[in-house]
């Protein structure tokens, strides 16, 4: 499986590692940090 | 955490494209749970983000046997003030200075080591000089330690292989598919 079109979803935590390494095809969403304090939510 | 992971998920499902990929690892069991709505669902097999930030799970399976009892810190996670300094100011507001020492103090008793992690991107001196804040403030080792950012373009260019979790169309997260 590979190639085709890939939706990150991602905690921002990770913001700038993946922004930096984006490539085509690669859309990018970002959740608040620390949701894992909060697991149930 | 469950639930918003899930919302968004949920929210792609008219999206013409081919997989999602989460940047969540089991995360204190938040990702237990998360459903694959009309698209094939690839979770990395970690128990947190650190091992994305190493790079591996053979990395951070390394550091754990060196020093189990480390606080890892990234630029990242400073910059959000999450860090034990600032999470001792947040509980500072919450239970004046006193209380939150003691708290902040209780909290982290087991760690021996702050550790911060250095990605290929680099890190300024500001968080470095924040992270041996930390370390004075606990009285932990300070060390610095090298990250890499293949995982994340594992994420984004694969290959999804056994360090992902596929999850087809109706499938669920269940937390022994994290277990070693």
């Amino acid at each position: 499986m590979s190639g085709g079109r890939t939706l990150v979803i991602a905690c921002a935590i990770m913001k700038e590692e993946l922004q930096h390494l984006r490539c085509g095809g690669v859309s990018l969403v970002f959740l608040e940090q620390s949701l894992h304090r909060t697991p149930r939510r | 955490m469950k639930g918003a992971i899930q919302e968004e998920i949920d929210r792609a499902a008219g999206w013409p494209g081919d997989r999602i990929l989460l940047g969540y690892g089991l995360c204190s069991n938040g990702i237990v749970g998360v459903r694959a709505n009309r698209h094939p669902l690839l979770i990395p097999r970690v128990h947190d983000c650190i091992a994305l930030f190493l790079g591996s799970n053979e990395r951070y399976r390394e550091e754990r046997e060196k020093a189990p009892g480390t606080y890892y810190l990234t630029k990242g996670w400073i910059e959000e003030k999450k860090s034990p300094l600032g999470i001792f100011a947040e509980y500072c507001q919450r239970y004046g200075r006193e209380t939150a020492e003691w708290v902040i103090r209780e909290e982290l008793k087991n760690y021996t080591r702050i550790a911060l992690v250095e990605s290929e991107l680099g890190l300024e001196e500001s968080h470095r000089e924040h992270a041996r804040e930390n370390a004075r403030f606990l009285n932990l080792k300070y060390e610095e330690i090298r990250g890499s950012l293949d995982f994340f373009r594992k994420i984004l260019r694969g290959p999804w292989d056994g360090d992902f979790i596929f999850l087809k169309p109706g499938e669920e997260a269940v937390q022994e598919m994290f277990l070693e």
